[in-house]
């Protein structure tokens, strides 16, 4: 095998996600396990991959509403479905199909410190522009008045809306609304993903996310499940990866999740743990996820986020899961589970084929915990990796 | 990189007539692979559901030329290239700070806590996501495809329409900014102790 120079082995660096022979392998390994420059490099490129490929994934259903709405725009042929204002009592009735099955949630504004879950009443007044009930595009920087909001396109948006019902349906882009306070009067904003009903508050909306100017959100799913308690000024909520809605009562999820004591959330580790042993996943993320938006020790944060890597593993998303593990690597590297998070990092890594990822974040727990409890099979691991080498 | 299921030259045909079952066929095999080179592109933003509609309405339109010298996927990439490169080159229009970036990440974000670092995994993403917006359009996309999604620069070439050698430069110098970014903030330096040699 012919040595290479620092140069080769970083445009090398650079090819990995694209495939190298076995030789390019061989000779970049010798070389990265010689210049710690290069081994820099190597991290760094490591940690950009996995920053950048670390995403949101989509449902099949938000997939399946993109196909939809992309055929019927491109084919210009194919009549809207029944207005969602004509099949509101279908909503009020649990319906709410398409909105739940794309992991919806409702969010209620709190103003003031209190809080209001507001009907949306019917207009009086016209809009100041008025807007068809069929879906319109607005270019960006447009900011047209509906009932007794401001509502500005952020970029290019396709709404429609109800003067009755106070409502505007945003089918794509993204829109600003400033609603008047001082009318006390409900406003509703609805997206394939998620209801917004406000009082007197400013905030964006598009497909996935709420971002809140004035005023204090908070996030609930259409069956009442508390995602987010409180979303405050200046603070952006996604629905990209939400956990399913699962039918519980309004408060109770809350009060739970808020007044939880640590025992209760040993329970609750305890039945992520079950869950995640069967086989049923999504269940262990959404109480794992749940013991994060509540109180709780250090101890059972860095235990709820282990638990949420090993749920990525265990989907496959394998940066995800890495880049979960390091997060608890770093925030708990004084405690079991930030050494375990870190050697878990490397071993997915090998276990998943990729040497040189591995090679470094076993490097790393060794170099943090030389004497540590997975310090053997690390050992043992990299041999393997030279003995293959060889 | 290529959807599993390579169609027929039947289901093309029907595509080209704007048939909308066949359309149907051919995008849901390819919209997940879609989606992720979208999201690659341009981060995991709330754009992205915007930016494969307008890549499948701009491929509904285009089908009827389509030659099939390429994959279908191969077709698809290249028209999302050209969406997502005239997403980038407008000016931003707002900043969007999404928030489930990893899977560990159940919480909505505190603008208001300072950052730290590599330790949290979601706001190395941002910043990460902050400095490769910063990359010139061109040379951000060839970096992302080869680096990220490992496609080979042939492969590239034919997707951007540029030679083999313009995509080499636009990754040489994509790195270049980014490791010179990345190694002047703060948070991220730790990640990047060492000089560029190269």
């Amino acid at each position: 095998m012919k040595p290479i120079g620092c140069g080769r082995t970083r445009a090398l660096l650079l090819a990995r996600a694209a495939g190298l022979s076995a030789n390019e392998r061989d000779a970049l390994d010798a070389h990265l396990q010689t210049c710690s420059g290069c081994r820099e490099q190597a991290r760094l490129l490591d940690e950009i991959v996995l920053a950048v490929g670390v995403m949101p994934s989509r449902t099949p259903a938000a997939r399946e509403h993109t196909l939809e709405r992309a055929l019927r725009r491109g084919l210009a042929q194919v009549p809207e479905p029944p207005s969602f204002w004509k099949s509101r009592s279908a909503l009020a009735l649990g319906g709410v199909a398409l909105v739940g099955a794309l992991a919806a949630a409702v969010i209620f504004v709190t103003v003031s410190g209190r809080e209001h879950t507001v009907q949306p009443p019917l207009v009086e007044q016209p809009s100041v522009t008025p807007l068809a009930t069929e879906p319109r595009d607005l270019p960006a920087g447009v900011e047209v008045a509906v009932a007794h909001a401001r509502v500005r396109a952020v970029r290019r948006a396709s709404i429609s809306w109800n003067d009755k019902a106070a409502t505007v349906k945003l089918d794509s882009g993204a829109i600003e609304l400033d609603v008047d306070p001082a009318l006390q009067r409900g406003f509703r904003v609805i997206t394939d993903t998620f209801v917004v009903e406000v009082l007197g508050t400013r905030f964006t909306v598009d497909a996935a996310h709420v971002e809140v100017s004035r005023g204090t959100v908070r996030v609930l799913a259409p069956d009442g499940r508390v995602l987010v308690a409180r979303l405050q000024m200046g603070q952006t909520w996604s629905s990209l990866q939400a956990a399913p809605a699962v039918s519980e009562p309004a408060a109770e999820p809350e009060r739970r999740t808020h007044a939880a004591q640590p025992a209760d959330v040993a329970e609750q580790l305890a039945r992520a743990r079950r869950d995640l042993a069967n086989g049923q996943v999504a269940r262990a993320e959404r109480e794992a996820s749940s013991i994060l938006a509540g109180t709780r020790e250090r101890r059972q944060e860095a235990e709820a986020r282990t638990l949420l890597a090993e749920c990525a593993q265990s989907r496959g998303q394998i940066d995800q899961a890495i880049a979960a593990y390091a997060v608890v690597a770093e925030r708990f590297g004084d405690l079991p589970a930030g050494e375990t998070a870190l050697f878990a990092a490397g071993r997915t890594l090998a276990d998943a084929g990729r040497r040189a990822s591995a090679t470094h974040w076993l490097h790393r727990y060794l170099d943090r915990y030389p004497s540590g409890r997975f310090t053997v099979e690390a050992k043992e691991r990299l041999a393997g990796f030279e003995g293959n080498r060889q | 990189m290529e959807a599993p299921t390579t169609p027929d030259p039947a289901l093309i045909e029907a595509c080209r007539k704007k048939d909308r079952a066949a359309l149907e066929t051919v995008f849901r095999a390819h919209l997940p692979t879609l989606e992720r080179f979208v999201a690659h592109m341009v981060g995991p933003k709330a754009d992205i559901e915007d930016l494969v509609q307008d890549t499948l309405v701009t491929a509904i339109a285009a089908f009827p030329g389509f030659r099939g010298d390429a994959s279908v996927g191969s077709w698809l990439n290249g028209i999302a290239v050209n969406v997502v490169r005239r997403r980038l080159r407008r000016p931003v229009e707002r900043r969007s700070v999404p928030l489930d970036l990893v899977a560990a990440s159940a919480e909505p974000v505190d603008p208001g806590a300072p950052p730290d670092g590599v330790a949290d995994g979601r706001r190395l993403v941002e910043r990460i996501h902050a400095h490769l917006s910063a990359i010139a359009p061109e040379r951000r996309i060839a970096f992302i495809l080869h680096v990220v999604e490992g496609r080979p620069i042939e492969e590239i070439a034919q997707i951007v329409g540029a030679s083999r050698m313009a995509v080499k430069s636009r990754i040489f110098w994509a790195r270049r900014t980014l490791m010179a970014r990345v190694r002047r903030d703060p948070a991220l330096r730790e990640m990047a102790p060492g000089e560029e040699r190269s």
